[in-house]
């Protein structure tokens, strides 16, 4: 088995394989999608790219190049998932994926010193590497300037200066790659010490034996001294563990402390080159960042500035997308109408009308919503404030057990909880991240938008609180607010009883403040939006109509009397969704829900947003066509009267949604990342009961105290 | 039964259709493991 064979002879149609590796926020991943002309998702923050992404590019000769764009990783000492996927990959031991041929290691060229060891031992690992030393228009800003020749002369590989956000720099990087793959693969550029190169001689040799390049086995040795446990690709040598012992005790004996071993001949190393390569200028004055960060980090500023700016999205949400929710709602229900006009009166026009735009367009009109909601969220991310958000957070996260790292899992979790959990893989420690991932369904991502936006936009008046914000503004804040703050209480149990552990401290790097780069702003938004109505068209449209099939067969025969809208009820509590509501209407009482909100709430098990398109269609099927599901919903009363929703009946059934895990994604996403096999089952199901109990329990709450407050309920 | 409601319920079958399918192919997905997401169509992860 040859583990670190040199660069392999492609064939003339095969493409050139590259991966992409790098410390966190370095912009690899805007330099993948420059390079692929992709859209992969970027922030100024570490920690956005957790998976592997692959794509492909053709250079101007017409040579085709795969890509693969790996997970941020301070070193190859791998300790989190993260780096361990890119380690693994590097060394052409993950069955999933290809060895690459060449190496493109991204360093930020404010930061050398730091992405140089990681360079340093990508260099070792016997394949073709080539440098992009990015960012070099902020490390200018800073007065940093960089021998990018006398680099290359150091390091022994091509290095291309790149502003990868700009696109500065791409094509000759991509020259550079296509030549770098016909060089020799570097080496070690220095020396170690005779006492340590004796002591590693032998484990050194055995990995040797075992297959790997000479260079590789002597990167390996080395990397294992400060490797405190077993790893996968080296789980089949025979006694390793014993040769690892052997030569940190061989270096102990002569007075070295083997863990520090390859951090002080790298950096010693990195030092020396550095100081012969790179120019410093002193900074006379504080930065643009600096400045910001005075007020954005403030002790009492920051918390204040951060939660100013929530209430700003919260409100801009509302405020913003009224008008063109307006506009959307009336053009839906307009061609519902006109096509609905088309069809002669039965059953396939109640389909059409009652169950695909009652029930898809309930759920189109909050398009808006979700725009505005991405478009800030692209804006705090590539800004660089989510890392000041994260900073803020710090002292609380460590407060209820959990690492700083958490917090950035759980910002993600606003969007969707899926690429949240994932983004847990940049935390070392298995309890912190367990913890991590068994609360980040609790911050409310966007598939609950649009049950808080139907809700509040017919229940909560838009009466003005300060200037800026309104109630409607105020009460989507305290939704989003009361699921973060749960969610670290919930960690905070978690951490002191079945997750207990020591609390570790963050090391947490700030970029600098960015203007957001508008075309990848507007991608991302764009992308947001396809998804949010490709989704509405294909499994909120099936679901709609599988609901109105529910909710109109069997037939029953009406008295026909009656008034309409009597006969309409009395049809769809014959149909088979009225029964079932029926049946469940027990269980929901309690928080002083009709079956109709049972029944929604039931099939929004499949997802959060078929709670409105279920309404939708439920008020469809028994209701006036014309009339927006808003003001169905003000108008609905119960057999004795009374309105069936108030404001109070509202809050407690957004409070539900806050707490209530009802998303498969996220229990399948849940079931794999906690470990794998029986035990991560578990752990979804406790995830999954907490919550439900949770969502319950809170919505029960908020009906009584809200009766005994005396709010109509 | 009219031509109407054949329509309709032809329509409901192709929906039901459609579901089944959709929740198969995750789980295959799902179950083939790897490093990547987990079928969440909201977000493409």
């Amino acid at each position: 088995m040859s583990t670190n064979a040199g660069p392999e002879r492609q064939s003339a149609s095969a493409p050139l394989r590259v991966a992409i590796i790098g410390n966190p926020n370095t912009g690899k991943t805007t330099l993948f999608n420059a390079l692929t002309g992709l859209r992969q998702r970027v922030g100024n923050f570490a920690g956005v790219t957790v998976e592997r992404v692959e794509g492909a590019f053709r250079t101007s000769d017409g040579q085709r190049i795969a890509v693969l764009d790996l997970p941020g990783s301070y070193s190859l000492s791998a300790g989190s998932p993260d780096e361990q996927i890119a380690l693994e990959v590097l060394l052409g031991r993950d069955e999933a994926h290809w060895r690459p041929q060449v190496v493109l290691v991204v360093v930020d060229a404010s930061h050398l010193e730091r992405n140089l060891f990681l360079a340093s031992q990508v260099c070792e690992l016997g394949l073709p590497v080539v440098i992009a030393l990015n960012q070099v228009d902020a490390a200018a800003e800073q007065g940093i300037t960089v021998d990018v020749p006398e680099l290359i002369h150091e390091l022994g590989v091509p290095i291309v200066p790149t502003v990868a956000s700009r696109g500065e720099g791409i094509e000759p990087l991509k020259q550079a790659i296509l030549t770098a793959a016909t060089l020799p693969a570097p080496h070690r550029r220095f020396a170690l010490a005779p006492e340590v190169q004796g002591a590693l001689a032998p484990l050194q040799a055995r990995l040797e034996q075992e297959g790997f390049a000479p260079s590789a086995a002597a990167m390996e040795s080395l990397r294992l001294l400060s490797v405190d446990r077993n790893e996968p690709h080296l789980a089949h040598i025979a006694g390793l563990a014993a040769q690892v012992a052997g030569a940190r005790d061989a270096l102990r004996a002569v007075g070295r402390a083997p863990e520090q071993v390859e951090a002080e001949a790298r950096y010693a190393w990195i030092g020396g080159v550095l100081g012969r390569t790179l120019t410093r200028r002193k900074r006379d004055r504080d930065t643009f960042s600096d400045r910001l960060d005075a007020v954005a980090l403030h002790r009492l500023g920051g918390p204040l500035l951060f939660l100013l700016v929530m209430a700003l999205v919260f409100q801009s949400v509302f405020s913003w997308a009224t008008p063109l929710q307006d506009a959307i709602e009336a053009a839906v229900m307009g061609i519902g109408g006109a096509v609905g006009g088309l069809l002669p009166e039965g059953d396939l026009r109640s389909l059409v009308v009652d169950g695909v735009f009652a029930g898809v367009g309930s759920v189109v009109v909050f398009l808006p919503q979700i725009a505005i909601l991405f478009a800030f969220i692209g804006v705090l991310e590539q800004s660089g404030y989510m890392a000041r958000a994260a900073f803020l957070m710090d002292r609380v996260m460590r407060r209820v057990g959990l690492h700083g790292k958490s917090f950035i899992p759980m910002l993600s979790g606003y969007a969707c909880a899926v690429p949240g959990i994932m983004a847990t893989r940049t935390i070392e420690d298995p309890k912190d991240r367990l913890a991590t991932i068994m609360v980040v369904p609790l911050m409310s991502c966007s598939a609950r938008l649009p049950v808080y936006t139907l809700l509040i936009g017919a229940f909560v008046p838009a009466l003005p609180l300060i200037p800026g914000l309104d109630l409607q503004g105020a009460t989507m804040l305290a939704m989003y607010l009361l699921g973060t703050l749960t969610a670290l209480a919930v960690a905070a149990i978690f951490r002191k009883t079945l997750l207990r552990g020591p609390v570790r401290p963050m090391i947490l790097e700030l970029p600098p403040y960015r203007l957001p780069a508008l075309r990848s702003l507007a991608v991302s938004v764009w992308q947001r939006c396809q998804l949010f109505l490709r989704r509405a068209g294909t499994v909120i449209l099936s679901l709609s109509i599988v609901l109105w099939a529910l909710a109109t067969y069997p037939r029953a025969q009406v008295d026909p009397s009656l008034p309409e809208a009597a006969q309409q009820e009395q049809q769809l509590a014959h149909s088979v969704i009225g029964r079932f509501g029926r049946a469940i209407e027990p269980a929901v009482a309690p928080l002083g829900y009709d079956w109709k909100i049972g029944v929604s709430i039931v099939a929004s098990f499949a997802a959060r947003e078929v709670f409105v398109s279920t309404m939708g269609t439920i008020y469809g099927v028994g209701g006036e066509d014309d009339a927006a599901l808003q003001d169905k919903l003000r108008a609905e009363v119960d057999a004795a009267g009374a309105p069936v929703y108030t404001p109070l009946i509202a809050v407690g059934l957004m409070v539900f949604y806050v707490f209530a895990l009802m998303c498969i994604s996220t229990v399948a996403v849940t079931v794999r990342e906690a470990g794998g096999g029986r035990v991560s089952w578990k752990w979804a199901g406790v995830q999954f009961a907490y919550m439900l109990a949770l969502a319950y329990g809170a919505a029960w709450l908020v009906l009584v105290v809200g009766r005994a407050m005396g709010f109509a309920g | 039964m009219s031509a109407d409601t054949l329509v309709a319920l032809a329509i409901v079958a192709g929906a039901v259709g459609f579901l089944v399918r959709r929740a198969v192919r995750q789980a295959r997905a799902r179950k083939a493991g790897g490093h990547g997401g987990a079928g969440c169509d909201r977000c493409a992860h």
